[in-house]
């Protein structure tokens, strides 16, 4: 370390701002040389001056009214109301509610579904409340198919499905969706199915979906012009065999759609394997009655 | 309390702004206190204080204290050895010479001298107070140190020279 250097340096050694390996090597010039130990000694004195010339008191009375003014702007905070501030308030509103527009957009389809699923879910749930379950008690297809013409402005298929294990209870008017519903009622063991049929319009334009609300299984599907919505408190598997009855052709449910038929083996197979007690594992409900 | 009241005192070089600037910097720094990071308390409100110091200097003065400041015009050469160490040996008995010569300073230099050694910050700290690299705080500080003591000797040699006429 030259002199030079050593002068460099000499500020951030009195502050005690260097590396200890700097340090060191400024210690060492300072001791062989005296011009730089005495310009140490001068600047050290400056720094000493100033210490004890420097500061200034606060006038007396400041603290108090520091201390007034803090609590007078806690009670009421907004006047005087820095733009620093304000912007750490705004910008979580303003994050917030991009974040509610964005998920308004996006899922306004999904909170439609949302209330026709709940009205679904509603009209199941008071069928089978206080004798209201049908209007037509029948078991015969061709007793409750006619029993809707002049009730409704389209016709409904009603299937025949005793041989497949869910007996056809009869049918009632319901509404759904602002209009005027078919609802046709089927049971699978103590299981009430709620297949409600109705025209394909603005309201029912979802794709094929199985969902569960509330408890209940819900599949809903569109063939052709009508829309189909099944639910039961039935087990899914079982509601999805059930699905593949209804209507002279395939009702598309999902991509899983496809494997209905192995489904329906598997039940069978099942059924035919444990008896009377088939799916039981599959029904909470029966389980206990039985 | 202290510290925030000698920077407010040092940048504005004026009582009853400081009393102002001092209260103003208290309600800036209690309002965004969930901005208070880090632990180091009096280097943030130091900061705090210093902006407010000079927003105040913009809006309430007229810009002879706040010229951009210029290391280069500012920069001076260095005094002899000789001088200036009669110079700070003087400073020690001589408060108020040291004082005019603080005031004497750019604003840029005082604020730094008074950073460092009142408020004892270490060089990282007044970078953040600043806002500068620290590379610039070091030889901002040497620089400021050497002018206050070429402004101490001038002075020492004016007072000489009167009591001598």
């Amino acid at each position: 370390v030259n002199c030079d250097r050593a002068r460099r340096l000499l500020d951030p050694y009195v502050d005690g701002e260097l590396a200890p390996q700097e340090r060191q090597r400024v210690e060492g010039h300072l001791r062989i040389c005296a011009s730089c130990a005495a310009e140490r000694s001068r600047l050290e004195a400056l720094i000493e001056a100033v210490k004890r010339s420097g500061r200034h008191r606060p006038p007396p009375g400041l603290e108090r009214q520091v201390r007034a003014a803090l609590a007078a702007d806690a009670v009421t905070g907004w006047p005087g109301l820095p733009w620093r501030w304000l912007w750490l308030v705004a910008s979580p509103l303003a994050g917030a509610a991009l974040g509610i527009w964005i998920a308004l957009t996006f899922f306004a389809g999904w909170s439609e579904q949302d209330v026709a699923l709940r009205e679904l879910v509603g009209a199941h749930v008071r069928s089978l409340m206080a004798d209201n379950l049908v209007h037509v008690a029948s078991g015969d297809p061709h007793t409750v198919k006619p029993w809707f013409a002049g009730r409704l402005d389209f016709a409904a298929e009603v299937e025949d499905l005793a041989s497949k294990g869910f007996d056809l209870i009869g049918a009632r008017l319901d509404y759904l969706a602002q209009r005027p519903v078919a609802a046709l009622v089927y049971r699978r063991r103590e299981h009430v199915i709620n297949l409600f049929v109705l025209p394909a319009g603005p309201g029912t334009e979802q794709a094929a979906a199985e969902l569960t609300r509330h408890g209940y299984n819900i599949v809903q599907w569109r063939r052709d012009d009508l829309a189909f919505r099944a639910i039961s408190d039935l087990n899914m598997g079982e509601l999805k065999v059930f699905t593949r009855f209804v209507g002279p052709r395939r009702p598309v449910v999902s991509g899983r759609a496809a494997r209905v038929p192995n489904a329906l083996n598997g039940v069978r197979a099942s059924r035919e394997r444990r008896g009377a007690a088939g799916g039981r594992s599959e029904c909470r409900g029966c389980a206990r009655r039985s | 309390m202290p510290a925030a009241y000698t920077l407010a005192r040092w940048i504005l070089g004026n009582m009853h702004d400081a009393d102002d600037v001092v209260q103003e910097a208290y309600l800036r720094a209690f309002r965004a206190f969930d901005q208070l990071s880090s632990g180091n308390d009096k280097g943030w409100l130091l900061r705090i204080v210093r902006n407010t110091a000079y927003t105040w200097l913009r809006d309430h003065r007229d810009q002879q204290n706040v010229i951009p400041f210029d290391e280069v015009v500012h920069g001076v050469a260095l005094a002899s050895a000789a001088e200036t160490f009669e110079a700070t040996a003087e400073a020690q008995a001589n408060r108020d010479l040291v004082h005019d010569g603080l005031a004497e300073l750019p604003v840029a230099f005082r604020e730094i001298i008074v950073l460092r050694d009142l408020e004892e910050l270490s060089y990282k700290e007044i970078a953040r107070v600043i806002d500068a690299p620290i590379g610039t705080v070091m030889s901002r500080l040497a620089r400021a140190r050497r002018q206050l003591r070429e402004i101490l000797s001038a002075r020492l040699r004016q007072q000489e020279g009167r009591s001598e006429l």
